[in-house]
């Protein structure tokens, strides 16, 4: 297994390297970075001319465009100097905001991380329940409108459910039930432990709603397909004919062979806990990654852009390690020597 | 058992067995009454959004400063938007766009993803290894920074290209025309994952391989034996990438990145609609008709492509 995990890693290298270069060539190719860059160093007129020269300077120098004695460096060079310092934990410092990529990163990434982590929990309580439902009651009342709802829920937009969420609840014509935007109300320094969780709850309820609705078709539907697979099998037969539980034979004969489909869909949404958060976090005014991405495009904002980009990479190539390893675990018909 | 008994029993036999997969396919998905409804109301938007495209396309853009923000009406039948703008016929013109744009993504979907698919399928070895780690490398870029990236560096390139090509409304074709490249570049990795599973399972199979012994080229074999066998899942996948790419256009409205007004797409009106809500004012019919076309045109859309899943699934009875 260790050997394997190895093996692994060392296969992701080149998908790693190739990412880097797509998102080296995507950032360098578009127009206006390093006007961008500079206008947003120059901080007013008082300033004189020199000054101002010599911050452009300094900014073209920390994002590799110049060397230390103003020569411009060819794109190669620049590339490979970008790795160079990224690989050194340079993340570097951003343009917008006075501050290192990496601090802005920190005060980001648990807010998306866990938004996100708390929808696709409930997505899966939903889902997963509803499938195993659905696949039972195989063309029953229960079996079409669960399929319908799920569907019809896919199919809103999402702009829509939000700014109608924003509209309805957050609205003193309406019902004022909950915050419009935020995440923790303005006087937490009075609020003890639990009230603090109590009051984080409050805040996320409307935008977990929002990025969870649209989920639950794609994954019940998955489950519901698995487990009907699964429940035409022989072995199934064979585990009904020698008399064993029909509880004890879905969940140990069926559902566990379900899980291995469960895990590869996992893993293929892992990586957009991090990405797929932009709308929620821009209609509920939520400072997170998406939103700093974001951000950082539209202000051509270009070490944030790369950094926000490249950790969302290696969270996708991790997350794919991690199915292979769980898959691994689940299923010993899979060997890996 | 009596001889009528058995001949009738081997009658049905030969009846069942008679039927060609391509049309018990076609009778379950005439069975699934979701998705017969929503080919037919599908049918419907499509008339009349491309039916009517002569008379909006001469007045989507006109603008009416005595009539703005009115009510529906009579004369205005979605009401006017901020401009006096006709909102029926810039919702009409915005759907005929919106399904577009949908179409416009699967077809690159298909093209490139059903190549690159098959390709790697069928070579194995090296060349997979080579093409499925590019397929992980696209995947693993978050995908709307992809998009915002393509479309800051390309926008201004394609407009001055087409400008110089002589072509009319260089900018509004070069807006549409990168938004299509960045929602195509990223909605063919699916399509391009599956097909490859499906032409490595099929690649072993028994009448490829003597396909392969009798001497056919690799181009043969693919476009005779592999390809109509994977129809199937292109078709299922082409569906659904259309409602995919049409949402993901509204996303890109709602953050301004999207198809530019005066242009309208389904999108881009929610999202004026969403921009004009105000405590003061509920101008209700500029959000809920084009987020109720959004909606009736996507429901459609999936249940279509869920029955079409269905319908095409061999392994069903």
């Amino acid at each position: 297994m260790t050997s394997y995990i190895i093996r692994r890693l060392l296969l992701m290298v080149p998908t790693l390297l190739g990412m880097t270069f797509m998102l080296f060539a995507v950032v360098r190719f578009a127009p206006g970075l390093r006007e961008a860059g500079q206008a947003n160093v120059v901080q007013g007129m008082m300033q004189s001319k020199q000054a101002q020269k010599q911050e452009q300077m300094l900014v073209a120098l920390r994002l590799h465009l110049v060397d230390k004695n103003g020569h411009p460096i060819s794109l190669p060079m620049q590339y490979l100097l970008w790795l160079k310092s990224t690989c050194e934990g340079h993340l570097g410092t951003s343009l917008e905001y006075p501050e290192p990529v990496l601090k802005l990163i920190e005060q980001r990434l648990p807010v998306t991380l866990t938004i996100n982590l708390i929808s696709m929990i409930v997505i899966y309580l939903v889902a997963v329940p509803g499938g195993l439902l659905a696949a039972v009651n195989r063309d029953r009342l229960f079996d079409r409108g669960y399929g319908l709802m799920s569907l019809a829920l896919y199919s809103l937009p999402m702009i829509w459910v939000g700014s109608s969420l924003l509209g309805f609840f957050a609205n003193p014509e309406f019902f004022n039930w909950f915050p419009a935007a935020g995440l923790h109300a303005t006087n937490t320094q009075s609020m003890d432990f639990f009230q603090y969780i109590g009051d984080y709850f409050y805040h996320i309820t409307m935008p977990i709603v929002c990025s969870t609705y649209a989920g639950f078709a794609f994954l019940s539907k998955q489950v519901r397909g698995s487990i009907l697979d699964n429940l035409g099998q022989d072995y199934i037969r064979t585990a009904r004919a020698k008399g064993v539980k029909g509880s004890t034979v879905m969940l140990r004969h069926v559902f566990r062979n379900s899980l291995l489909t469960l895990i590869t869909l996992t893993g293929m949404s892992l990586p957009g806990l991090l990405g797929g958060s932009v709308i929620v976090e821009q209609i509920f005014s939520i400072d997170g990654m998406g939103r700093l991405a974001y951000t950082a495009t539209l202000a051509r904002d270009l070490p944030v852009i790369q950094t926000v980009a490249l950790i969302g990479s290696v969270l996708t190539l991790l997350s794919y390690l991690a199915v292979d390893i769980c898959y691994a675990m689940a299923d010993p018909r899979v060997s890996y020597a | 058992m009596t001889t009528a008994n058995l001949a009738v029993a081997n009658h049905e036999v030969i009846a069942n067995g008679g039927v060609s997969p391509w049309r018990r396919a076609a009778q379950r998905f005439g069975h699934n009454r979701a998705a017969m409804a929503g080919l037919l109301v599908l049918a419907v938007l499509v008339v009349i959004c491309y039916g009517t495209l002569p008379w909006t396309l001469g007045c989507y853009a006109r603008q009416n400063l005595h009539d703005t923000l009115r009510a529906p009406t009579a004369a205005h039948l979605m009401g006017t938007d901020r401009l006096g703008r006709d909102l029926f016929s810039r919702w009409l013109l915005g759907g005929a766009i919106s399904m577009g744009i949908g179409l416009a993504s699967a077809a690159i979907s298909v093209v490139i993803g059903v190549g690159v698919g098959v390709v790697a399928g069928y070579s194995g070895g090296r060349v997979d290894a080579v093409l499925m780690r590019g397929v992980d490398v696209l995947y693993g870029l978050p995908y709307i920074l992809l998009v915002i990236l393509l479309r800051v560096a390309l926008v201004g390139r394609m407009t001055s290209t087409l400008a110089w090509m002589g072509v009319p409304h260089p900018r509004e074709v070069a807006g549409i025309g990168v938004l299509l490249i960045g929602i195509g570049a990223v909605s063919w990795l699916t399509m391009a994952r599956v097909i490859r599973g499906q032409v490595m399972s099929l690649r072993n199979r028994p009448f490829v391989e003597a396909a392969r012994a009798l001497g056919l080229s690799p181009g043969r074999v693919i476009t005779r034996h592999i390809l109509p066998n994977v129809i199937g899942p292109i078709v299922v996948y082409a569906t659904l990438t259309v409602p995919a790419a049409i949402l993901a256009e509204s996303f890109l409205s709602f953050l301004g990145l999207g198809v530019q007004p005066p242009v309208p797409t389904w999108g881009n009106l929610a999202s004026a609609g969403v921009a004009a809500i105000n405590p003061i004012h509920i101008r209700w019919w500029l959000i809920f008709w084009p987020c109720a076309g959004l909606t009736v045109g996507l429901l459609c859309l999936n249940f279509l492509g869920d029955g079409l899943r269905d319908a095409l699934d061999p392994q069903r009875d």
